[in-house]
């Protein structure tokens, strides 16, 4: 269960703290059981689609301007932290 | 030595207005972050709207390039976190594509080959990051964000990197012909991806398979693929073919190489899945007629052979005319009208290649080039004077007729007038009369560049030889 | 009384609330043609995860602690244009993510029947603003329960629409294919006329069913209404059950036709939901790294702030489901996991539209039990997650789901009973809930609800 709560923690970006990790287990293994639950479903009707709309190809006219919350600009680029390659 | 497999993967910019999923504006150039809006910034509540234009696009590349089209396909999200990527996910079709199977002709050795797609799918391009050097941040810019794009992935049956270069040029004048895409690499609307693998001769299995990114050009394509292809040679021959492995490499035009990009602990992850916000993409028969209306009837390679054919062109004549669908289009709408396609070509691929190559696209239409000819054939401008013409008219726009009136180029056929002037020059050199007399055909050229000189190129060459001999016996 | 007065009337009786996260303290006051629409100058609150401009939108987390909307959400336009005024935002669990409201970031809210006890959640901070009497009306989002189940616990009326009735444009999503936005009112008259105001069509959101709803008329002969109720009641508290018993034969004296079900789903509908509602949540929720807006981390590289902004901005719950979520998308594609359960998800849609093949409406208890003392499911979340079990119905098929307050426990909790129709009918059960009350008084005001 550790090993999937880690290889979900590394996909999804989000850093642990050892505190929290035992109640996040905790809810992990009654939701897995639920998981667990599902697989032992067959036979299932397929789903009936909904077809999208489609919007015209055009422009609209707005003075939209992004809201950075005081994040530095240069140049109207947004400064982000370095990226490493 | 070995047998070289390549797949591409092309990612192609939408002509379209605004983005796929929003009614931010396309246009290429803007100032960084202008044109953005919440939705392709992916703010908090925003949803997408697909635009129709995007997917008639998509179901045109499909026809032009013999896909099936399918008439249910599904957008799905492909999740993962980098700062270009507003959402977390990228929003593109990864289980249903709108277009499937396909292909599109090489010659390999003469021979006519196919190289068939997988897919064509849709997807939205992510923002741009920027990297500049020696400093400690990164910059973004979301204009990118969202534009639409069309991802072409071709089975591995490409055998050569020269090989690589031609489908790319066919696949680019096909979107071109039919107005899916600008395909500038330059400018960042066309890019490609290369797979590549090697394998004994005779081997059905496929080697392992290293993904080059970061190809610019179509120079930079063939490069890159001979390097890699060396590099992978090289190992093998040395029995160090086990180092190498499935990776993902880079290619440095600066150093000339592929390098490994930065290696990944875990792969990342993607989790495709159906996006909810979305139902499925579902068109109809009439729909899909509707959009390939007016899509080129010939692929590259046909054209090419009738160009050949028709036009009476050599091959490489033939190439360059169709690798450019501007100049395949102007040649086609002016040949057809012309007494002399042989004479289109010409001013297309001499004058005409000169002057576009400075990138403001080709600025003589066909009924100018159509209307030059006549001027040329009916003797009222000499090929110099048309030149002019040409020039002017690229530079100016406007008619052939205003261009000779403003340039005052009206070529002087008037028999009289001309006589006149033909008359007073014998007089006036009796020096080059007495060598033409002693049979110096030199001096002929002469008293033609004077008559050409006083007359300011206007004069009819053929007419001003006339009158010149006519005086000489005098 | 101005706008403004009303503002600080409901700042001095929210002190023991804790219902509103931020009230608009700069609210215009006059503004022409207020008057002149269907919901002629009434004051909403707004829960925190539905944008409405300029205002903060914070989905009660860390994340997002001042963080404002840039845009109007969809319902939000309609509901100005129709006259309406917004006091302010409301609390929440975070992200939508509970059952109690004890998972915001930033404050608890308390249920103002019973100070001791939840409102309930996600949207408790909506249902404490209109039972405390500081609104009369106010919008919520459903994703699992998160109207209906607080309207229940703090006695006031709570609708949950047709999947794709009200516009999602603007609302923060959760899980995109269960999340509604939803009226949670005083009074049932209020609860239509809000929902006539934001149900109808809109090209932003492409689920969006594009069906307007107009206010019906009471339902006056019952003969031809058939109703299916609860034959089996385990699980279901004593005062509930008898209040549900009760409620059934209201519907059999006005002359419907009851029939007794064995159940309305199975219990795997609460795994389908918890894994869908997961998964969809793990990708919804990626956007939120800090790089452009909200909390931004600390660290040298872009991967390191991120990870650092979601490590620090996320509170328990929001991971668990996060992480849970991905970890059900990653199980591999080729597992289909997400696949099965989705369609697994028809099939109950298929059960459901059976059973509305028979009957008009469908009547549950909201909730097994009226609302819970702070504290008492912190050592057991999967108690939370059962509760969910009569409320992740209407969520998994899309069919339009009301709670209306009936009658109160021992202890003087609220119930809350709940009515459920045919996808996109709506309409029968304001018909028929009026033509109840009609009949037998307001819900909410009878002797047996005060």
């Amino acid at each position: 269960m550790r090993k999937h709560l880690e290889k979900a923690a590394k996909l999804a970006r989000i850093a642990l703290n050892e505190e929290e990790v035992p109640a996040i287990e905790q809810a992990f293994v009654g939701l897995m059981a639920h998981f667990e639950h599902l697989g032992t479903i067959e036979d299932l009707p397929e789903m009936k689609r909904k077809a999208v709309r489609l919007r015209t190809d055009e422009t609209a006219v707005t003075d939209y301007q992004p809201d950075w919350e005081e994040r530095e600009t240069k140049d109207q680029a947004l400064v982000i932290p370095r990226v490493m390659d | 030595m070995y047998e070289v497999v390549i797949g591409l993967e092309i990612h192609v910019e939408l002509k379209t207005k605004s983005k796929l999923f929003c009614t931010c504006s396309t246009d290429f150039g803007a100032e960084p972050n202008s044109q953005v809006c919440p939705i392709c910034l992916g703010m908090p509540g925003t949803l997408p709207q697909v635009n129709q234009e995007a997917v008639q696009l998509a179901i045109r590349a499909g026809g032009v390039f013999g896909c099936t089209i399918q008439p249910l396909s599904q957008f799905s999200r492909k999740n993962y976190m980098y700062p270009d990527l507003p959402k977390a996910y990228q929003i593109t079709q990864y289980q249903e594509p709108i277009c499937t199977d396909g292909g599109i002709e090489v010659l390999r050795e003469g021979k006519k080959t196919m190289i068939r797609l997988e897919r064509i799918h849709m997807e939205e391009d992510p923002g741009k990051l920027m990297h500049p050097d020696y400093e400690h941040f990164s910059l973004a810019d979301y204009n990118r964000s969202g534009i639409p794009l069309i991802e072409i992935v071709t089975k591995p049956d490409l055998r050569s990197p020269e090989e690589a270069v031609s489908f790319l040029k066919a696949l680019r004048t096909q979107l071109e012909f039919a107005d899916i895409s600008d395909c500038r690499m330059e400018q960042g609307s066309m890019r490609c991806d290369a797979n590549i693998s090697l394998r004994e001769p005779g081997n059905q299995v496929l080697g392992t398979k290293v993904e080059i990114k970061n190809i610019n050009s179509f120079k930079e394509v063939q490069k890159a693929l001979e390097k890699e292809i060396k590099r992978q040679s090289d190992l093998l021959r040395f029995g160090e073919g086990d180092k190498i492995v499935q990776e993902t490499r880079k290619w440095d035009a600066g150093k000339g190489r592929t390098v490994p990009m930065r290696s990944k602990e875990d792969a990342e992850d993607y989790r495709y899945f159906d996006d909810p916000d979305l139902p499925a993409l579902i068109l109809t028969q009439g729909q899909i007629q509707a959009a390939q209306e007016g899509i080129p009837s010939e692929t590259a390679l046909e054209r090419r052979q009738r160009f050949m054919e028709e036009y009476d062109l050599s091959e490489s004549e033939a190439v360059t005319l169709t690798e450019d669908a501007v100049l395949a289009r102007l040649m086609d709408q002016a040949a057809g009208k012309a007494s002399s396609p042989r004479k289109v070509a010409n001013w297309i691929l001499t004058e005409g290649l000169r002057l576009y190559r400075s990138g403001q696209g080709f600025r003589v239409n066909a009924r100018a080039l159509l209307a030059l000819l006549k001027e040329i054939e009916s003797g009222a401008l000499s090929h110099s004077a048309a030149k002019q013409v040409f020039e002017y008219i690229w530079e100016q726009q406007g008619t052939v007729a205003d261009a000779i009136e403003t340039l005052g180029l009206k070529q002087m056929s008037d028999s009289s007038q001309l006589e006149t002037l033909v008359a007073k020059i014998v007089a006036d050199n009796p020096q080059a009369v007495a060598e033409i007399k002693s049979g110096n055909g030199k001096a002929f050229g002469f008293l033609m560049g004077a008559v050409m000189k006083e007359t300011k190129g206007k004069a009819n060459p053929k007419v001003a030889k006339e009158l010149i001999e006519a005086e000489l016996k005098k | 009384m101005t706008k403004k007065q009303i503002i600080e009337e409901i700042q001095s009786k929210d002190q023991t609330i804790g219902a509103f996260l931020s009230l608009d303290q700069d609210v215009r006051e006059a503004d022409p043609g207020q008057s002149a629409g269907r919901l002629a100058d009434l004051a909403m609150a707004i829960k925190d995860n539905i944008a409405v401009k300029d205002h903060p939108l914070t989905c009660a987390s860390k994340m997002l602690k001042d963080h404002r909307a840039g845009y109007d959400a969809t319902v939000i336009e309609r509901l100005r244009q129709a006259g309406a005024w917004f006091v302010g935002k409301t609390n929440m669990d975070e992200f939508a993510m509970g059952g109690s409201t004890e998972n915001s970031a930033f404050q608890k809210t308390k249920n103002p029947k019973d100070l001791s006890c939840v409102p309930g959640g996600s949207s408790g901070g909506s249902a404490a603003a209109v039972a405390g009497g500081m609104v009369s009306a106010s919008l919520g989002s459903d994703t699992g329960g998160s109207i209906r189940q607080p309207a229940a616990y703090c006695g006031i009326v709570g609708l949950k629409p047709t999947y794709g009735r009200v516009s999602r444009y603007g609302l923060v999503a959760f899980a995109s294919s269960f999340d509604q936005i939803g009226p949670m009112t005083t009074t049932l008259e209020e609860c239509e006329s809000i929902f006539s105001v934001i149900a109808g069509e809109d090209q932003r959101d492409p689920t969006c069913m594009g069906k307007a709803y107009s206010v019906q008329t009471p339902l006056k002969d019952f003969s031809q209404l058939k109703v299916g109720f609860l034959s089996d009641l385990s699980g279901v508290a004593p005062d509930v059950a008898k209040a549900y018993q009760a409620f059934c034969q209201e519907l059999s004296d006005a002359g419907a036709k009851l029939e007794e079900i064995e159940f309305v789903l199975p219990q795997e509908a609460v795994s389908v939901y918890y894994v869908l509602s997961s998964a969809e949540a793990s990708s919804n929720l990626g956007r939120f790294d800090g790089i452009r807006y909200g909390m931004r981390g600390q660290g040298e590289t872009v991967e390191a702030v991120m990870r650092d902004s979601r490590g620090r901005g996320f509170g328990l719950e929001v991971k668990r489901r996060v992480l849970f979520g991905t970890h059900v998308l990653s199980a591999g594609y080729q597992d289909q996991v997400y696949k099965k359960a989705q369609r697994y998800r028809a099939m109950l849609r298929a059960k459901m539209k059976d059973l509305f093949a028979i009957y008009d409406l469908l009547l549950m208890p909201t909730t097994p039990t009226p609302a819970f003392e702070f504290g008492a499911h912190n050592d057991d979340p999967m108690a939370m997650y059962l509760e969910d079990a009569f409320t992740v119905p209407a969520s998994l098929t899309g069919i339009p789901a009301i709670s209306i307050p009936y009658g109160k426990s021992q202890q003087g909790l609220p119930i809350g009973m709940q009515v459920m129709a045919s996808h996109g009918k709506e309409e029968t059960i304001f018909s028929v809930l009026k033509g109840l009350e009609e009949k037998f008084g307001v819900f909410g005001r009878r002797d047996s609800d005060v």
